[in-house]
């Protein structure tokens, strides 16, 4: 009997595995992540790469690509409501991911991590960064280390240096002779006064660099100059507070002013939007200019029209008076994948592991981040090339390539290869990223990401934003009363307790002793 | 006397003329500027009126096969997207208008109710979900068929219709719905129009509906597409390597403005003449 009964336990299970493997070879698999190409259309139906895709994973993957922003938010509100959130997908709003997670939507994705070896080594190795997607001691998201970030930095006109025999400014006191030599003395030789020295813009985007309070990224090189950059001063442990709280903010503050004083910034800074920026730099109105590698590159061949002889390149951000700089502060956490509970239920979780692992390097990471070889790229010193076959076709067929950056060197110099002057000259923009990466004493404040944001949030954001407008406007004085007033007016927005959380929750997740 | 107020009139006509041409002015420029922009060619500066003219931003635009297929997408939900709710709202506005109808008070109420409370984004979802209609058509067709508004406009149109040319339909021998279609219809050409033309416009420019109910980019409409467009352009921080153009991304972003609002602008004209009285007529309760 019990030889029996062991028999019949070994078929059962002999089934099960059978079946269990079975399910994993014809699982459909439902992913949802935001277009990697948003210009170009998700891939349909009789894609090659769903083929190898199957072949590698056992997976009939149906592919759907998420908007950005609010619509993508509600979105997936919507789909959480109903229980019909794709099997893995990406979620951009940190808020919304511990909402889901509270509501019992997606699932721990632990028991992943030994299904797909190789991937976790190379991205989920990392405890700080694992700690971001923590939840009562489980993990709750694949938190992808950073593939590109910063990419931004201050570009200066050289050709206009050159004609007006400057060299690159190095520090604050440098940067605003510049900017008032490239605004005064005709830089483009076209006879009108119709340059600027710098074009930054209110901007908090978070392409690579991380948003902070303030006047937004354009302007957190003066905030670096003056060794606050960022909204955290993690520095000092138990005088934690947030940075405006500090007397040289206020004296970085005091420097904008100088600059829109001296009338060298292009005067709707305040207002303009970073396409306005982008239109102005191209046409060749401002001699320095905060943008990214990514930007340049696009922007570059209505900037050659335009400025035939004209050279733009990065400077490294200048320094301070107390010796410090920096160009800003950025996250080292990239794409964050999440599993729904209803997926892993379903026994779905081998089939995500194992399109993973094969995403992760390899054929997969090859397929997925540069498309077909020989159709859309060919390997030319061993650094994938695209060719001239229909852009379109070839972002599309990229669409999933969240899945598979990995920021490495090889993969950067393919993204950012040479673009030409119409004269022949050339630019390699992977030496321009690998400058603005390297030389511009980022700080890394991966942290920042662990702080929940305050109720009134949007609140103190805007009040700290229109308030520092003001002060640099001149609508407002910038003295000592005036300065104690813009600080009294956070304690009505209950700022002390956005800090004191902030603080717990830096502490708690050992980003502060 | 009399000549002090014809001068006066005088300075009145032209202090109104100066305003509706500031008004003009002000609605105008900006159209204006977004069609100068997209005819912008590379190496110019955007102007009010371009110095050189450039197709370049409308032909990199319908290079794209997504973006043709989104216009034939667009064209279809608008086309069967009038037909059926016209067909919808005249089928309850008509009935609704006649003094006869029994429970007509209760049924507008409650078509009414809808009109001051909905249930909100996800008790749709979960409707359309459980009808089965997430990812196809008629999840963007059937919801909001029927605009209340819409509706109450028609209804007050048709109330409006003398009832002596009904009760001579009817003397001759027609049924009710001889009667809506040989004399009602034929006399409500203004509303017609008017409805049909805004919900033309709504169903034109859906776009959070297609996000919601649509998975895939194959089914999408324009307004989404060229979204996604303008998500590419402005987010140019990842673009790649091979990221060429031959138009300025300003021209790509005002050509995808004009291209979405051309057929309407187009379809406008033609109906113009009925739209005041339309919307008038409708207006004035009976």
């Amino acid at each position: 009997m019990t030889r029996t009964l062991h028999a019949l336990t070994v078929l059962v299970s002999l089934g099960s595995a059978v079946l269990g493997q079975a399910a994993a070879q014809s699982a459909d698999l439902n992913v949802t992540l935001y277009a990697a190409n948003p210009e170009a259309p998700a891939p349909g139906s009789g894609w090659e790469t769903a083929d190898l895709i199957r072949a590698a994973s056992g997976a009939n993957l149906k592919f759907t690509m998420i908007p950005t922003g609010a619509d993508g938010d509600n979105k997936i509100g919507a789909l959480a409501a109903a229980n019909s959130l794709p099997d893995l997908f990406e979620i951009r709003n940190r808020t919304l991911f511990y909402q889901l997670i509270r509501q019992g939507q997606i699932a721990p994705v632990g028991p992943l991590l030994t299904l797909m070896p190789q991937r976790t080594r190379a991205r989920y190795s990392s405890t700080t960064r694992n700690g971001l997607v923590n939840e009562n001691g489980q993990m709750y998201g694949l938190q992808e280390p950073a593939a590109l970030s910063r990419q931004y930095g201050i570009m200066v006109r050289q050709d206009w240096l050159d004609r007006l025999n400057l060299r690159a400014p190095t520090t604050l006191e440098d940067f605003l002779n510049v900017a008032r030599a490239f605004t005064e003395r005709d830089p483009d030789g076209n006879g009108r006064k119709d340059t600027y020295g710098y074009c930054g813009v209110i901007d908090f985007d978070n392409s690579g660099i991380f948003p902070s309070l303030g006047l937004g990224n354009h302007f957190q090189w003066i905030y670096g100059a003056y060794g606050v950059p960022g909204t955290w001063n993690y520095r000092n442990g138990t005088a934690f507070a947030a940075n405006l709280r500090s007397p040289a903010y206020r004296q970085a503050t005091e420097y904008v002013r100088k600059l829109v004083d001296a009338r060298v910034m292009d005067p709707d800074w305040a207002t303009m939007k970073r396409s306005d920026l982008r239109n102005r730099w191209q046409q060749g109105r401002c001699g320095m200019f905060f943008e990214s590698v990514g930007g340049f590159n696009a922007g570059f061949k209505n900037f050659d029209a335009n400025n035939p002889r004209g050279d733009a390149t990065f400077i490294a951000a200048p320094t301070g008076p107390g010796n410090h700089r920096s160009m800003g502060t950025y996250a080292n956490a990239g794409t964050l994948l999440v599993v729904s509970r209803k997926a892993m239920d379903a026994g779905k979780g081998q089939a995500i592991a194992k399109l993973l692992e094969w995403a992760n390097s390899g054929p997969g990471y090859m397929q997925l981040v540069f498309g077909t070889k020989g159709l859309d790229y060919t390997l030319v010193k061993g650094v994938p090339t695209v060719t001239n076959r229909n852009a379109t076709e070839r972002l599309t067929d990229t669409q999933l390539k969240y899945l598979s950056l990995n920021g490495s060197t090889q993969e950067l110099k393919a993204r950012y290869a040479t673009a030409r002057y119409s004269d022949g000259r050339s630019v390699s923009l992977s030496d321009l990223l690998a400058f603005t990466q390297r030389r511009n004493n980022w700080i890394d404040r991966s942290g920042d990401l662990v702080v929940p944001a305050a109720p009134n949030q949007a609140d103190i954001d805007r009040y700290v934003s229109e308030s520092l407008v003001q002060f640099v406007l001149g609508q407002r004085p910038l003295n000592d009363s005036s300065w104690k007033s813009f600080q009294d007016g956070l304690n009505g927005l209950n700022f002390t307790a956005y800090e004191k959380n902030a603080a717990a929750a830096l502490r708690a997740n050992g980003y502060l002793k | 006397m009399t000549r002090i107020r014809r001068r006066g009139d005088a300075a009145f006509d032209r202090s109104v003329n100066a305003f509706l041409i500031t008004v003009l002015l002000v609605t105008l420029l900006p159209l204006v500027y977004v069609v100068s922009v997209s005819l912008t060619p590379l190496g110019e500066t955007n102007t009010l009126l371009p110095l050189r003219v450039s197709l370049n931003a409308y032909a990199e635009l319908l290079k794209q096969p997504a973006l043709l297929r989104a216009l034939g997408v667009s064209v279809f939900l608008t086309v069967t997207g009038v037909l059926l709710s016209m067909l919808l709202t005249v089928a309850t506005a008509y009935p609704l208008s006649r003094a006869d109808l029994p429970g007509r008070k209760f049924l507008t109420g409650m078509i009414l109710f809808t009109f001051l409370f909905n249930a909100g984004l996800i008790p749709l979802y979960l409707v359309v979900r459980d009808l089965h209609l997430v990812d196809t058509y008629w999840a963007l067709l059937l919801h909001g068929a029927v605009s209340v508004y819409n509706l109450l406009v028609m209804k007050n149109f048709f109330q409006n219709l003398p009832e002596s040319l009904e009760e001579a339909a009817k003397i001759d021998g027609a049924n009710d719905l001889q009667v809506l279609w040989h004399i009602v219809l034929p006399l409500s050409k203004p509303i017609l129009l008017t409805v049909g033309l805004f919900y033309a416009v709504t169903q034109w420019n859906s776009f959070f509906e297609p996000l919601l109910y649509l998975s895939d980019s194959k089914m999408m409409p324009l307004p989404v597409v060229l979204r996604d467009i303008l998500t590419g352009l402005n987010s140019a921080d990842y673009v790649d390597a091979a990221a060429t153009t031959t138009a300025p991304p300003d021209a790509l972003k005002m050509a995808a403005v004009v291209l979405t609002t051309l057929p309407m602008l187009l379809v406008y004209p033609w109906i113009q003449r009925y739209f005041t009285s339309g919307t008038l007529s409708g207006g004035v309760k009976g």
